[in-house]
């Protein structure tokens, strides 16, 4: 147990909703917003591998400090099939977004996992 | 002349008292008048009220109680749906009505859903209740609670992470956005 002080690094993909598909010639644009409360989202990478690779996403300056970020990507697909988007942000302080919510966290506080489970 | 003149102003207080002393008591009796008219219903109903045998009382009871469960099966009280009970969203089971009657008179029954916990978790939770929520010795319920949860809301171990479930897929139209 420990207490709540400061929001970790989260990232969250705004745009498009869940189940979404695309015929394999095309790019699925992605969108989203990051925050931290250290001083600043400093990049944002997007993995459709479950977290093999990552590649950047655009990051916009927030207009304030503490305000959300906005990101961006185009993503292609190699083949037809199942896919997950993953984003993951760092922060100024270099701290990354964990995979999974850990399991000494079993009700979930400050959750800032990649993953949903 | 001046002692008549005293004399005629005695005469006229007195005609004076006389008419307030008149007007005092009209006014008592209105106000008796009003107070009957606002108590006259209560004292009717007190004076006729009905007394209840013990066995009357029962079943005066007895048919409220029918009364309630009429309404309740025209509401779809307790009904259940592909093995969830729906007014709750738990699991339904033959040991429900006790884990509604001793969790959701304190809580949302979705505290419930939306925590997964082994025997021994549950049992930790409960304990918790006990310590800092007020939470009273559950006594013989416990032990049916318990398994309950742990049957219905045990940790899921599947080994390996499934693809994400229950997405409703539809075809995202790119023109639309961006």
């Amino acid at each position: 147990m420990c207490i709540i002080e400061r929001m970790p690094v989260k990232s969250l993909i705004t745009y498009p909703k869940t189940g979404a598909t695309i015929s394999l010639n095309d790019k699925l644009p992605i969108k989203g917003q990051a925050w931290t409360s250290s001083d600043h989202i400093e990049s944002v990478d997007y993995s459709i591998d479950f977290g093999v690779t990552w590649y950047p996403c655009k990051v916009e300056l927030s207009k304030n400090k503490f305000a959300w970020q906005r990101f961006s990507a185009s993503i292609a697909f190699p083949e037809m099939g199942y896919y997950e988007v993953w984003a993951r942000a760092t922060d100024s302080e270099g701290k990354i977004q964990p995979m999974i919510l850990p399991g000494w966290n079993p009700k979930g506080y400050l959750n800032n996992a990649c993953v949903i489970e | 002349m001046r002692n008549k003149h005293k004399y005629k102003k005695k005469a006229f207080d007195d005609t004076w008292s006389i008419f307030l002393k008149v007007i005092y008591i009209s006014l008592f009796f209105i106000v008796l008048g009003f107070g009957y008219l606002l108590l006259e219903s209560p004292i009717n109903s007190y004076v006729n009220r009905k007394v209840l045998t013990p066995a009357e009382l029962v079943l005066f009871h007895k048919n409220a109680e029918i009364r309630r469960n009429l309404q309740r099966k025209d509401d779809d009280w307790d009904r259940i749906e592909n093995g969830i009970h729906v007014r709750t969203g738990l699991y339904a089971d033959d040991n429900l009505d006790l884990v509604i009657g001793t969790c959701t008179s304190c809580h949302s029954s979705k505290l419930i859903a939306q925590n997964k916990a082994t025997r021994v978790g549950w049992k930790n939770m409960i304990k918790w209740m006990q310590e800092t929520q007020g939470l009273a010795d559950l006594g013989k319920s416990e032990p049916i609670i318990l398994d309950y949860l742990a049957k219905y809301y045990a940790p899921k171990d599947t080994g390996r992470r499934k693809n994400l479930e229950k997405i409703k897929w539809y075809v995202l139209d790119l023109s639309k956005e961006m």
